[in-house]
């Protein structure tokens, strides 16, 4: 009875009754597809009488947080100050894939126990198996006018990001005026630009990768360091390099990369199929010439990095690649690699793009979300980032103090390109738009052939 | 009949049962064999191709699940949570069902079998999506309540059949009988129903339960990643780059399907149903 007092006194009951409205009347809001007419029939003829318990358990359940919101300050425009004191003692929910462990543990082990120590901020991951579930539920959200979500924080880039910000479910602008944002060069597009698509402000740097070829060095004195080096080197040495076939990420990655290179382009626009027509000849006609001089001859190619990656360790082949600069030397730490193995990156530059953290439109806890990201992109947590991961920092070194500028310029291990040499070749990754058409082509023009 | 010929019978008989009992412990064979691979990456600690085991054994994948960040804990009882509610739901809304459709002809029957069915028939994702803009509306979206009803929309028609099915197959005689000799109907029910389809019953029940443990798509659309369950930790963990993790999940993902299928092998078992007394007095002791 208790629950059905405060069930009516917070209000929760104005939702049913706007839903029973809906139903009644279904010409407000005409369902697009059929499922969702059905859907609709079935919460109903579901809902009649069990509507009203759950709600009441629901109520009773959901602590009443809404009055905290709305007094929560507008992290777009507040003093940060005040931002940090609101977010104390509160809790930050963070949406990221959850198929890294290196992340996950660097998270659960680093981040969670330093933003509690630091700002009594409790940090929540959801690990999730792809992002796109995130930006569908935003969407629906969005669609349902529902103000007070439950994600604070995304882990995310490229067409998550693009699809999101059409659709305006990303809060912002706020990532420029973090404090820590004074580290990162907004101005340069490898940071301003995700996948092509303008960031302005809605989502943080955090993290970078690099796409790198890894050779044997006992096998190979000089690396061939652009494509038609490595057409002389694939047919001199035959059988000894391939690569995943697309759609696996890496695969793609190579295909993007040699795109790029072989057309001079750089794909940032939206998708512009007659362009694409006129270019897209020469890819294929490169990768169908490397072809009879892959492994087993191209019938066949590994399906994914990780395929790739075993014949590389097993001597098959003598290159491999990864998006991860410092792949290679944890290969060789965990003993899966020969400890001849060596990275490059090609002379004309490789593909690079960085993740972001992004605050949904209707994220629960703003001010704390905000605190969080500040903190991943601080130096001390950059730092810890590259030791335990490997993963590229978003800062610009020179703009750090000595001490920390040292920390990160170090590099980890001969199997690893030093900072400087991975930032001079450097080259942004393609509009998203772009790459199920390349990954279409490849099928078309160079496995079927 | 000499003592031989019993011998022999009883003997016939359960040669029999054992015959029936091969199809079932292929298909649980076939059942078990894919997690052989996943129990032994669970406790790998190096394991490459193209040796046929692995090179060296660890905890490192269970170890891991202990530790706080990844919310282990939180998920197995969420998910344990959820599919007993599911469990009990299923079988409220079921078995009244499933008296209906199975024991008595009705106008309109073949119209509410129709209507029980209808959600396996329409694509579940399709309803989904319409379930989840009305949840959002009424407060149920990442909620547990609002995981617990939308796997209800599986599980129902599932529990529903097997009841009916259960209830097709008897008469009702007993009841009649028991009704004759002074039972209330709540009596015969209770003392007479009840105990003849509890085998049914527990099928059921492990089917709801089963249905809601592996349910992935419909958990992360109502509840958002803010109910965690196990198969959402599982589905993560399997889009990634650890398959020790992977595997110490799945072990534990699959433990109790595993145990509702040995269940389920012993409530379908054959019985010994011509020679009850002759297979219990002579062969009883150890043997079934």
């Amino acid at each position: 009875m208790q629950a059905f007092t405060r069930l009516a006194n917070t209000g929760r009951l104005k939702p049913a009754l706007r839903v029973q409205l809906m139903v009644a009347a279904p010409g407000r809001n005409t369902g697009r597809t059929v499922g969702r007419n059905v859907g609709r029939t079935s919460v109903r003829r579901l809902f009649d009488l069990p509507a009203a318990i759950s709600m009441a358990a629901l109520a009773a359940c959901a602590p009443n947080s809404d009055e905290a919101a709305a007094s929560a300050p507008d992290i777009r425009s507040a003093p940060w100050a005040t931002i940090v004191e609101s977010a104390r003692g509160s809790e930050v929910n963070l949406f990221m894939w959850g198929g890294d462990q290196g992340y996950n543990d660097y998270v659960d082990a680093f981040a969670a126990p330093e933003l509690s120590r630091r700002y009594d901020i409790t940090l929540i991951r959801t690990p999730i198996a792809n992002t796109e579930s995130v930006v569908n539920k935003l969407l629906a959200e969005k669609r349902a006018s529902r103000e007070r979500g439950s994600v604070d924080l995304v882990w995310i880039n490229g067409h998550g990001f693009a699809t999101g910000a059409q659709a305006e479910l990303w809060f912002g602008p706020w990532a420029e005026r973090l404090p820590n944002a004074k580290y990162i060069d907004w101005q340069s597009p490898a940071i301003n630009r995700d996948f092509g698509h303008p960031v302005e402000g809605r989502e943080a740097p955090w993290s970078r990768a690099q796409f790198v070829l890894i050779y044997d060095s006992a096998h190979i004195d000089d690396p061939p360091a652009s494509l038609p080096a490595l057409l002389d080197w694939a047919h001199a040495n035959p059988g000894r390099f391939t690569y995943p076939a697309p759609p696996d990420f890496t695969g793609t990655a190579f295909v993007e990369q040699a795109f790029i290179l072989l057309t001079g382009e750089s794909f940032q626009g939206p998708f512009d199929e007659a362009l694409f027509e006129i270019l897209a000849p020469k890819l294929w006609t490169y990768l169908n010439a490397l072809e009879p001089h892959l492994w087993r001859g191209g019938e066949t190619y590994p399906a994914s990095a990780p395929k790739l990656n075993e014949l590389y360790g097993q001597g098959e082949i003598f290159m491999t690649m990864s998006y991860n600069p410092h792949f290679a030397q944890h290969q060789i730490d965990d003993g899966l690699f020969p400890a001849s193995t060596r990275s490059f990156v090609f002379e004309a530059g490789t593909l690079h793009n960085t993740s972001y953290l992004a605050i949904p439109f209707n994220a629960p806890n703003g001010p704390g979300a905000a605190v969080v990201a500040n903190f991943l992109e601080s130096p001390a947590a950059q730092i810890e980032k590259q030791k335990a991961l490997g993963a590229l920092t978003v800062l610009e070194p020179e703009r750090l103090p000595q001490a920390e500028h040292a920390a990160l310029s170090f590099a980890a291990g001969l199997a690893t390109l030093p900072l400087d040499v991975l930032e001079s070749h450097r080259i942004p990754e393609p509009g998203s738009e772009w790459i199920v058409p390349l990954q279409r082509g490849w099928h078309e023009h160079v496995a079927r052939e | 009949m000499s003592d031989l010929d019993r011998e022999m019978g009883t003997f016939l008989i359960l040669l029999r049962n054992k015959i029936r009992n091969v199809p079932i412990s292929i298909a649980a064979l076939l059942a078990l064999l894919p997690l052989v691979p996943v129990a032994l990456w669970s406790v790998s600690g190096s394991w490459r191709f193209p040796a046929l085991w692995p090179e060296a054994w660890s905890l490192r994948g269970f170890r891991h699940l202990a530790e706080p960040g990844t919310r282990f804990a939180e998920a197995l009882a969420t998910s344990l949570g959820i599919a007993v509610a599911v469990t009990a739901a299923s079988i409220v809304v079921a078995l009244p069902a499933g008296i209906a459709i199975g024991a008595h002809r009705f106008r309109l029957r073949n119209l509410v079998i129709l209507i029980v069915l209808l959600p396996i028939l329409v694509p579940p994702l399709a309803v989904t999506l319409g379930i989840h803009g009305a949840f959002i509306q009424l407060g149920l979206a990442d909620t547990a309540v609002g995981v617990i009803l939308v796997h209800l929309v599986p599980a129902v028609p599932y529990a529903v059949l097997i009841l009916a099915s259960v209830f097709a197959s008897r008469s009702g005689e007993i009841e009649a009988t028991a009704r004759t000799l002074g039972a209330a109907p709540w009596q015969a029910f209770l003392h007479v129903t009840l105990p003849q389809i509890a085998p049914g019953l527990a099928v059921a029940a492990l089917l709801a339960f089963l249905i809601s443990w592996s349910q992935y798509i419909l958990t992360v659309i109502i509840g958002g990643g803010s109910v965690l369950t196990l198969a959402m930790l599982l589905f993560s963990a399997a889009s990634g780059n650890d398959p020790v993790v992977t595997g110490a999940l799945a072990v534990v993902f699959a433990l109790p399907a595993v145990t509702a299928l040995l269940l389920v092998l012993r409530l379908l078992r054959p019985r010994v149903d011509r020679a009850p007394a002759l297979d219990r007095v002579r062969w009883a002791p150890g043997s079934n």
